[in-house]
């Protein structure tokens, strides 16, 4: 009768376990949603975020980066585990004289953004298209 | 200053700065965030090329979010109302959360008929998932009825045949179907979650014909790019929203027709 007893508690333990851990990680992924909401898209050293998307197709990852005015050659990206950081200037920098007044004065000169994979990338395994101020990384998971 | 006149409309909040009612035919167009913020935009450029007076906006604190806009030093409601001749557009920059949407859409739609508007105009993306490829884009229409047709028949555009439609249009729509308002809705196709000013401009060059206005949107094309940094954070803003009311529905195909 005590080894029946065990075993339920230990199925009782592993559950709780489990379900500490599924509201640990909602948790987290809300608080970072929350955290994502709050960052501005640009900082006051002039530099924009751009915007991204990731999207499966396949064993593909496919990243789409939004750089409107960018200076196509002077795109770069790296690759760190599993993050990609992109980085490129402006043709020509921007200062919008519209901004709200928090950006006023404000010269945007350069994109920088981190993109996050859920698995470490391969470069070689990396093909990337420019087209209109926009890149398309097709990443292939191992 | 204090308002010309403001009626309840359910929970909201009509407020008139100045007395408008629109001339002859009227013509409603409701912009929304939606994919590729492809009406706000246009809905931004009709407004600036036509020279449009801001004439009223709506409110809630209940159901819109604690927003005040301020314009030219102007303290402004976040859904704005202009008026111009036979037109008024319905503008907001923030999307209503999804248990507002169907509650605006009949305010709004009862607010529209009051102003002698005869028909509801609508533009927006047709969000697809190649359009990083696309030169050339294809533009569909939805409408409510065969008199709404007539205004899109010699346009050279496409009836959307089948599929779904997700989002605060779709909730318009049905709406304006209810309550038998005669609306359009033109769909060119559009990035999802990146402002798409070529989307937009596509639509105006339609929506133009319809209204018997000219619109001329070349400088929409030329400032493409700086309009897509400006759009950033509005997009941004708009997309957990756009997800939650599952987007992705639009993707789908119809099972049965």
């Amino acid at each position: 009768m005590d080894e029946e007893i065990k075993k339920m508690m230990k199925k009782v333990e592993d559950f709780e376990k489990h379900v500490r851990e599924l509201i640990r990680e909602e948790l987290s992924r809300l608080h970072e949603e929350l955290r994502e909401s709050l960052e501005t898209s640009w900082t006051s050293k002039g530099v924009l975020k751009p915007l991204y998307s990731v999207r499966e197709e396949g064993k593909d990852y496919l990243i789409y980066v939004d750089m409107p005015n960018v200076d196509e050659g002077s795109i770069e990206l790296k690759f760190v585990e599993n993050k990609v950081v992109v980085t490129a200037k402006l043709r020509e920098t921007l200062k919008l004289s519209d901004w709200p007044f928090r950006g006023e004065g404000t010269s945007f000169k350069e994109y920088q953004g981190i993109i996050e994979l859920p698995f470490k990338i391969d470069p070689s395994k990396v093909s990337v298209r420019k087209r209109k101020g926009m890149l398309e990384l097709r990443i292939t998971r191992e | 200053m204090a308002p010309h006149r403001e009626e309840y409309i359910g929970e909201f909040r009509f407020i008139e700065y100045t007395p408008f009612r629109v001339s002859g035919e009227g013509y409603g167009i409701i912009a929304l965030p939606d994919s590729g913020l492809v009406s706000v935009i246009a809905a931004g450029h009709i407004i600036k090329q036509l020279g449009m007076e801001e004439i009223g906006g709506v409110d809630s604190y209940s159901s819109l979010p604690p927003v005040l806009v301020v314009s030219k030093r102007k303290l402004r409601t976040p859904i704005r109302i202009f008026g111009k001749d036979n037109l008024i557009v319905i503008y907001s920059e923030f999307m209503p959360s999804l248990p507002t949407i169907p509650v605006l859409a009949r305010a709004v739609n009862d607010y529209l008929e009051r102003k002698g508007v005869k028909y509801i105009l609508m533009t927006s993306g047709l969000p697809v998932p190649n359009r990083f490829e696309l030169e050339k884009l294809k533009t569909y229409y939805v409408a409510t009825s065969e008199n709404t047709e007539e205004k899109v028949k010699n346009l050279n555009i496409m009836p959307f045949e089948n599929g779904y439609l997700v989002g605060p249009y779709a909730i318009i729509l049905k709406e304006a179907m209810r309550t038998n308002m005669e609306s359009l809705l033109l769909l060119t196709e559009a990035f999802f979650d990146f402002p798409d000013p070529e989307a937009s401009a596509q639509n105006l060059e339609i929506l133009s014909k319809i209204i018997g206005k000219s619109i001329d949107v070349k400088e929409l094309i030329e400032q493409a790019e700086i309009i897509r940094i400006k759009a950033r954070d509005t997009m941004k803003a708009a997309i957990p929203n756009l997800t939650k009311m599952r987007k992705d529905y639009e993707y789908s195909t119809p099972i049965n027709i």
